[in-house]
């Protein structure tokens, strides 16, 4: 069974220390929600775990599978079985959903020896048309250039096919929820069951902001991470607590016996 | 009267009478064409070559200019040509080596032989070109209403030789015609520098539709210092696409010149550039007629050290009204070493105008972007590739046939490798 282990991660950006120790373990199969306040460090988690270059790591690791994740560039992390879905997926000119998702598929099934195996067509088409169902994308989408003048829903829409089509081991998803309609919201949280359910038995690590999705997705655990550190961790009860007592509530908190 | 001397004040370039004499009678050619090639050896002769002082040629050091010995014998190289489709070969369409079409249709010819004008800045290569053209002139001639259907292809490779390359393509679109011109030139890398002079006249008649593919893929010693000409009647339609990925310097003018009212003129380009390739472009657009377009698009993505220059001129003339035009040049830089420096210039000589502008940019990849795509397990080469096939998009959708764009992504293999080249089987 697959492990993520971010073990006293120390993380900063322009000489600002944004993570001062995050430790987190998560297995297949089970689901992390990791709630926090603006500015609390959500994002730069992601990226981090990602290996995006603005940041800079000042210690600690993140192993797959006890394999170290930080010294290896972002694309071999993709293929190792990481996946993130973006909070704000950048868009691709010229470049057709289709062709993109072809490209991205092939490139993951190079072989150690550099050896292409590509996806032959109509199995390629096959695996496309179920998952599209499967998160009622319309066909419209695969002609289009990714995430060229896409609304804000069809964005996280177009993260979560891939995440369906890559089938990762580990998924970070960055604050998928914001920006969607009820039903779109519906829609990605059933395509989150789905994946680490049933199919793939993906881990997720799911980055939110907003109690809302947790109605959709029941998480295994959830940890409040509060200027740049885990400060508490419980089940799926604290994310109600938090929705009615809010951030400031944990923050006093956690700094009223500093006073 | 026939003598050695120099008649260009450049002495890379001599040119006498003899070797053009000797030229055409190699040829085979009539009194009447090689009396043309003696009037732009004239015209060459009264035209000083560019000191470098002019705005188009100032960033283009014509100091290296390469030996061009014209005298030297012609290398024997093939050029494949497509088929003409059989109902079109019925309706009277010539396609055609030049020098098959000049003993065939002669009076055709004739009537349709290049007057030696056009864009100043090219005008003594132009003529130089008039008095030298050779192996890999091509004739076509698309008689009144007659369309066309499937694209036209000849391929025009050179072996390694001495001698210059200076060829003609003339294409004449006759009123109500339509016809699509795939022309691929290549050449095999020679021991030195040399010279290359493309010449390419297209005139459309009214309501004529005509789409030029130029895919050039030289070899890097060459220097290729074309023109091409497009001269559009009321309610033509002209779709260019320049393709360059090969040699080492090119200076390419492009010029545009609409000759009635409603005429459509679309310039496209596309470059792909690596090592120490300098591509120099410069276009000029006459703009004129009654609500007529013309609007240039160039995309250039840049590798290595290689420069992209593009000088461009939009005239609105006086006689014009509620016409169009655009010119833009866009330049991706893919590595530290690459520039590019675009250049618009607009002169709008009329008050009524539609629209007219120029949009330029230069800049490298953005990181964000990279990210992204490599965060999908795409190594930085395959997303570079990607980056480069989507930003090349524009101009290549604009491409009218599915097989004419699969020879253009060929062409652009060695940059872009056969990244999304299958969406079409997928949607």
């Amino acid at each position: 069974m697959s492990t993520l282990e971010i073990r006293d991660l120390r993380v900063s950006i322009d000489a600002k220390e944004i993570l001062n120790g995050i430790d987190l373990t998560v297995k297949a199969g089970e689901v992390h929600a990791i709630m926090g306040p603006n500015g609390s460090g959500k994002s730069t988690l992601s990226l981090t775990i990602m290996g995006h270059p603005r940041y800079t790591v000042l210690g600690g690791s993140v192993l797959l599978d006890g394999e170290d994740l930080l010294s290896i560039p972002v694309d071999q992390r993709a293929r190792r079985g990481m996946f993130l879905a973006f909070q704000y997926p950048a868009a691709i000119p010229g470049v057709s959903v289709a062709s993109f998702l072809r490209t991205a598929i092939n490139a993951r099934r190079v072989k150690e020896s550099g050896e292409k195996n590509d996806l032959p067509i109509p199995q390629f088409r096959a695996l496309l048309k179920e998952k599209m169902k499967l998160l009622e994308v319309d066909d419209s989408f695969l002609t289009r250039s990714v995430n060229d003048g896409f609304s804000g829903g069809e964005k996280k829409r177009l993260e979560m096919l891939q995440m369906h089509m890559f089938q990762p081991t580990f998924a970070v998803l960055d604050e998928t929820d914001s920006g969607l309609d009820i039903d779109a919201l519906k829609v990605v949280a059933e395509g989150i069951e789905a994946l680490h359910k049933e199919s793939a038995k993906t881990g997720i690590l799911l980055i939110t902001h907003y109690e809302r999705i947790l109605k959709y997705v029941r998480p295994d655990y959830v940890h409040v991470l509060v200027d740049g550190r885990i400060v508490r961790t419980g089940g799926s009860e604290l994310a109600a607590e938090l929705e009615s007592k809010g951030y400031e509530f944990v923050r006093e908190e956690l700094y009223a016996g500093q006073r | 009267m026939a003598s050695a001397t120099a008649l260009a004040p450049l002495a890379q370039l001599p040119l006498d009478r003899t070797t053009v004499e000797r030229l055409g009678h190699t040829r085979g050619e009539p009194d009447w064409l090689l009396a043309d090639r003696l009037a732009s050896l004239e015209r060459y002769a009264a035209t000083p070559l560019p000191t470098g002082q002019e705005e188009e040629w100032r960033r283009f050091p014509l100091a290296d200019l390469p030996q061009a010995d014209f005298s030297a014998p012609a290398a024997e190289a093939p050029s494949e040509y497509g088929s003409v489709p059989l109902g079109a070969s019925r309706n009277g369409v010539v396609f055609s080596k030049w020098i098959d079409a000049v003993r065939e249709h002669p009076d055709l010819v004739r009537a349709h032989l290049p007057d030696g004008s056009g864009m100043e800045s090219h005008a003594a290569f132009r003529a130089l070109n008039g008095a030298t053209y050779g192996h890999g002139s091509t004739f076509l001639h698309v008689p009144s209403g007659v369309s066309v259907e499937l694209p036209l292809y000849v391929h025009k490779r050179w072996t390694a030789s001495a001698r210059p390359i200076a060829f003609r393509t003339v294409v004449v679109a006759e009123p109500g015609s339509s016809v699509t011109l795939v022309e691929e030139v290549s050449s095999e890398a020679g021991p030195a520098p040399r010279l290359a002079i493309p010449g390419l006249e297209v005139s459309l008649g009214a309501g004529a539709n005509v789409r030029f593919v130029r895919i050039q893929r030289f070899s890097e010693d060459v220097w290729d210092i074309g023109y091409q000409r497009y001269r559009s009647g009321r309610d033509s339609e002209i779709g260019s696409f320049n393709v360059l990925v090969g040699s080492g310097r090119s200076k390419v003018g492009v010029e545009s010149v609409i000759l009635g009212d409603g005429a459509v003129v679309k310039l496209n380009g596309l470059v792909a550039a690596g090592a120490r390739q300098r591509i120099d472009v410069n276009s000029l657009q006459v703009v004129d007629g009654k609500a007529s377009t013309s609007d240039l698009l160039y995309l250039s993505a840049l590798y290595e050290s290689a420069k992209a220059i593009f000088y461009g001129v939009i005239r609105v003339e006086p006689t014009s009204s509620g016409t169009g035009s655009y010119q833009e040049c866009r330049n991706m830089l893919l590595s530290d070493h690459a520039g590019a420096d675009p250049i618009p210039v607009l002169e709008i000589l009329t008050n009524d105008v539609a629209r007219c502008g120029h949009g330029a940019t230069a800049g490298a990849l953005d990181d964000e972007l990279l990210f992204y795509i490599r965060s999908r397990g795409l190594d930085r080469r395959t997303a570079e590739q990607l980056l480069v096939r989507g930003f090349f998009q524009r101009v290549i959708n604009g491409i009218p046939d599915v097989q004419v764009r699969a020879r253009v992504l060929e062409a652009l293999v060695p940059r872009i490798g056969r990244v999304a080249e299958l969406e079409a089987q997928v949607a």
